[in-house]
């Protein structure tokens, strides 16, 4: 018994599957998760999932997806959070195992957004906020991210939004992803002057529904052993929370959230920002991404744009960011978001990841957050 | 959202009732029950109707029930006391940062042709 | 008709929505060439006679200081409630912050329905069951497309608290006067979406004779006339039937001048004449004398006369109705047909 152990993972190619629903897109994803493995007996399935209840009239997916593999011993439990809905998840599969009653636990999310209309949508990713803030007030979730943006660049007298150069590196590490949504390059200029979907935010800068499924397979580090399969450690997690409302926070800058609950991960994995070598995080918008780095302590603030500019988060700088695309580009099927980011950072620490391959990196920082950061995830992961 | 717990928010919607912290005073829209900066209990507060538009933002990408009409502007409203809070513009056709305006009452959202209709908290320009 | 104690008003407010269209802007699109006025006013896609009367109600309550706890009733006339079942007026007084325990219900008497609330205030507050009460009329009226009302239906409203005089009123109410009969010159039936009219029966048999009765039973039974009077306000669906009754009526031009807000504005149902007595409170001094005349269809009069107070300085609404009305920009028909909702998405 001690953290538990990556042993597997399997998702599906993000997109609009018109013809495949949640059952359809978890079963091919689990079925990858198991590819080439001997029978792996399931104590728990742990399942996410931010609209399912909404857009797909389907609740307690995680019975629904246990009858689906004919896993009827298995316990089961559902998780909703928006796109952390998985991290969640995960996060609590790993305390199954640490606390010893389970083996293994078979971990993810799913999500089918395109059977939706846009209407819909920007209600639906907007339900994890605040519903009087939002939902009751004619706001929405791209309505804040754009206010942000607004007040991060007078708070800091940016003339230009570099913060816009994320989406082109998520764009470029995407171009080379199989399972991503979209692989086309992108530049700046086009990013600036695409469609506005909130000034100064156009449709560049925030994701884009999608449907998809990941799952992930947990195991007790013995187990995984016993069963001889190549695994990648959890070496710490951490979770943290703050005021949904921006302006009851200290700073709406400033992600308190994200930055305590990367402390608590790096703390208990005992591994220093400077040794990590990749970093996943969730950013719905090219906005909320820059003050995830800067929050982090991964640029100063109002600075994570230049670096954006000068390749430093991309795949050769000195911290890759996003290796397969982000929820910009890869996708962002909400509920499903997390495992696809806890599964990509295993595959670049297993060396799996083709032409995306970061070398040399020891550890992968995996951060996942609700909505504006009211609550935050982080992951350390290691070889 | 339901027909019924629109009517639960109404006073708050309505009239800008917010909250102020017994231990320091700090203001919120909508109402807390405890303290975001010092966990103290709070009382319901009325804000100041007038303030100032600080930051503004054209929502073109309309989620249900306020896609009927056009895009409308979203705004970070200062209120005179110093609350900022964050509210749907109304009767304006180009902001401004700085430009003093007004909460008033207005329609948000109906319940479909024979539902009913929602009013809340807007800002416009002073009159 | 005189209340037992004195009644008048102690406060008054006023709105009009932001877009006006121009009259030519309608007479071109349905190939007309006579317009009856010059502009009229239309409510945007997120106002109703609810929001209006709001507005309105407000701004009386803001200008004149008055304490919201001490009003006990909330009267709303108008012919274009937002529900047919279910009062406009307690969703007014939840916004305003008003007490529970008040009066309220919908007045409706085609454009007379707002003087209808005041006068029905009058008597709740004379015979001292309540304070103060609120009489708001408000309107965003309809007009088929293509009708003669389209050129005039507008939308606006204004609000009246009644206090007695003791509490200290910026006009004092000298004396009432109603005059109506059964006479069918304009009416809705229930869930048509607009009214009906019978074109030249509006004016005669309609319009006239209920103001020019109920003016003249006011003047005969209390003694006043023309000269009396500082300003006159009548209900003004056009311009041209307030200035000709007055005219018939012998007061003038001047007389009617800064009441008359319909060549802009358009006909604000059961706001209109209210709207024209708060425009013209805007203006009067000490001592002024008003009469207030109001016109319903169906058919009837409501007439009023007013003494204006040394209070009407302090008391006087912020901003003035011709602020709200020079603060009016265009809209194009489009625009109308959408906010109306003639254009549906
Ligand atoms: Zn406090």
């Amino acid at each position: 018994m001690g953290m538990p152990v990556i042993a597997g993972y399997g998702f599906t190619r993000v997109g609009e599957h018109w013809d495949r629903g949640l059952k359809d897109l978890s079963l091919e994803a689990i079925e990858k998760v198991f590819e080439g493995m001997s029978s792996v007996e399931i104590d728990a399935i742990y399942v996410g999932t931010a609209l399912s209840g909404f857009y797909e009239l389907q609740l307690s997916l995680a019975s629904h997806i246990a009858d689906l593999i004919a896993r009827f011993d298995a316990s089961v439990s559902n998780f909703e959070a928006g796109a952390a809905s998985s991290a969640q998840a995960f996060y609590n599969a790993a305390l199954g195992i640490l606390s010893g009653m389970y083996k293994a636990v078979l971990v993810g999310g799913v999500e089918k957004m395109s059977d939706e209309l846009p209407a819909p949508n920007y209600r639906g990713v907007s339900l994890v906020e605040d519903s009087f803030l939002v939902n009751y007030s004619g706001m929405t979730e791209i309505g804040l991210h754009a206010l942000l943006a607004k007040m991060y660049l007078s708070e800091y007298g940016l003339e230009e939004p570099l913060y816009s150069y994320l989406p082109v590196n998520e764009h470029e590490n995407a171009s080379r992803a199989g399972h991503a949504q979209f692989r086309n390059r992108i530049t700046y200029d086009m990013v600036r002057s695409a469609s506005p979907v909130s000034d100064p935010l156009t449709i560049f800068d925030v994701t884009a529904p999608g449907d998809g499924a990941a799952y992930i397979l947990l195991m007790d580090r013995e187990y995984a052993d016993s069963l001889g399969v190549e695994y990648v450690k959890l070496l710490g997690m951490g979770a943290a929370g703050q005021p949904a409302n921006l302006f009851d926070r200290a700073s709406p800058l400033f992600f308190s959230a994200s930055s305590r609950a990367v402390e608590k991960a790096l703390e208990k994995a005992g591994v220093e920002t400077e040794d990590i070598g990749l970093l996943e995080m969730y950013n719905p918008s090219s906005i909320s991404g820059v003050l995830v780095l800067e929050s982090l302590g991964l640029a100063d603030k109002g600075g994570a744009g230049k670096l954006l500019e000068r390749g430093y988060f991309s795949l050769s700088g000195e911290l890759p960011v996003n290796t397969f695309g982000g929820a910009k580009a890869r996708g962002d099927p909400k509920g499903a978001t997390a495992a696809y980011q806890l599964a990509e950072a295993a595959m670049q620490l297993l060396g799996r990841a083709g032409d995306n391959q970061v070398d040399g990196a020891e550890y992968a920082l995996v951060h996942s957050m609700v909505g504006l950061d009211i609550s935050a995830y982080a992951f350390v992961l290691g070889v | 959202m339901t027909e019924v717990s629109d009517w639960r928010f109404r006073r708050y919607r309505y009239r800008l009732i917010g909250s102020r912290c017994r231990e320091c005073g700090e203001t919120s829209y909508p109402p807390r029950r405890r303290c975001s900066r010092c966990g103290g209990a709070t009382e319901e507060y009325q804000l100041p109707r007038r303030g100032r538009v600080v930051h503004y933002t054209l929502l073109k990408a309309l989620p249900t029930r306020y896609n009927h009409y056009r895009p409308y502007f979203l705004a970070v409203v200062e209120l005179s006391d110093g609350t900022r809070v964050i509210g749907m513009l109304t009767d304006v056709d180009e902001p401004s940062e700085g430009m003093e305006v007004e909460a008033t009452l207005r329609k948000l959202y109906t319940y479909g042709e024979d539902g009913k209709i929602i009013y809340g908290v807007k800002f416009r320009p002073v009159l | 008709m005189r209340p037992t104690r004195e009644v008048g008003i102690y406060g008054y407010g006023a709105y009009i929505p932001r877009y006006i269209i121009e009259n030519r802007d309608i007479a071109d699109l349905w190939g007309r060439d006579a317009t009856p006025i010059k502009s009229k006013s239309f409510p945007s896609y997120d106002e109703d006679t609810i929001t209006i009367a709001y507005e309105a109600a407000l701004r009386a309550i803001e200008s004149s200081g008055a304490d919201p706890s001490l009003i006990g009733a909330v009267f709303i006339g108008s012919e274009s409630k937002p529900y047919a079942v279910k009062p406009s007026g307690t969703v007014v007084a939840e916004a305003l912050g008003l007490g529970r325990n008040i009066l309220s219900a919908d007045y409706e008497f085609a454009c007379k329905a707002g003087t209808e609330a005041m006068q029905t205030v009058f008597g709740l507050v004379s015979s001292g069951m309540i304070r103060m009460g609120l009489a708001i009329g408000a309107d965003t009226a309809q007009g088929r497309p293509g009708d003669e009302l389209e050129y005039t239906a507008a939308a606006g409203g204004a609000a009246y608290i009644i206090s007695r005089v003791e509490d200290g009123v910026l006009a004092r109410l000298e004396a009432s006067y109603t005059y109506v009969s059964d006479t069918p010159d304009f009416w809705r039936r229930s869930l048509e979406e607009y009214p009906r009219h019978l074109y030249r029966f509006t004016g005669e048999p309609a319009y006239f004779h209920h103001i020019m009765s109920s003016v003249k039973g006011l003047f005969e039974e209390y003694g006043y006339s023309p000269s009396d009077f500082k300003y006159a306000v009548f209900h003004q669906p056009n311009y041209k039937f307030p200035t000709r009754v007055a005219k018939k009526l012998g007061f003038t031009m001047d007389q009617i001048k800064p009441g008359l807000v319909v060549a802009l504005v358009g006909n604000t149902y059961s706001g209109s004449s209210l709207l024209g007595l708060a425009a013209t409170l805007d203006v009067a001094e000490p001592g002024d004398k008003i009469l207030l005349a109001s016109f319903g269809s169906g058919a009837g009069s409501d007439s009023m006369v007013f003494e204006v107070t040394d209070l009407i300085e302090e008391r006087r609404m912020r901003p003035p109705v011709s602020k709200l009305i020079s603060r009016m920009i265009p809209g194009d028909y489009a625009t109308y047909a959408m906010f109306r909702d003639i254009l549906r998405r």
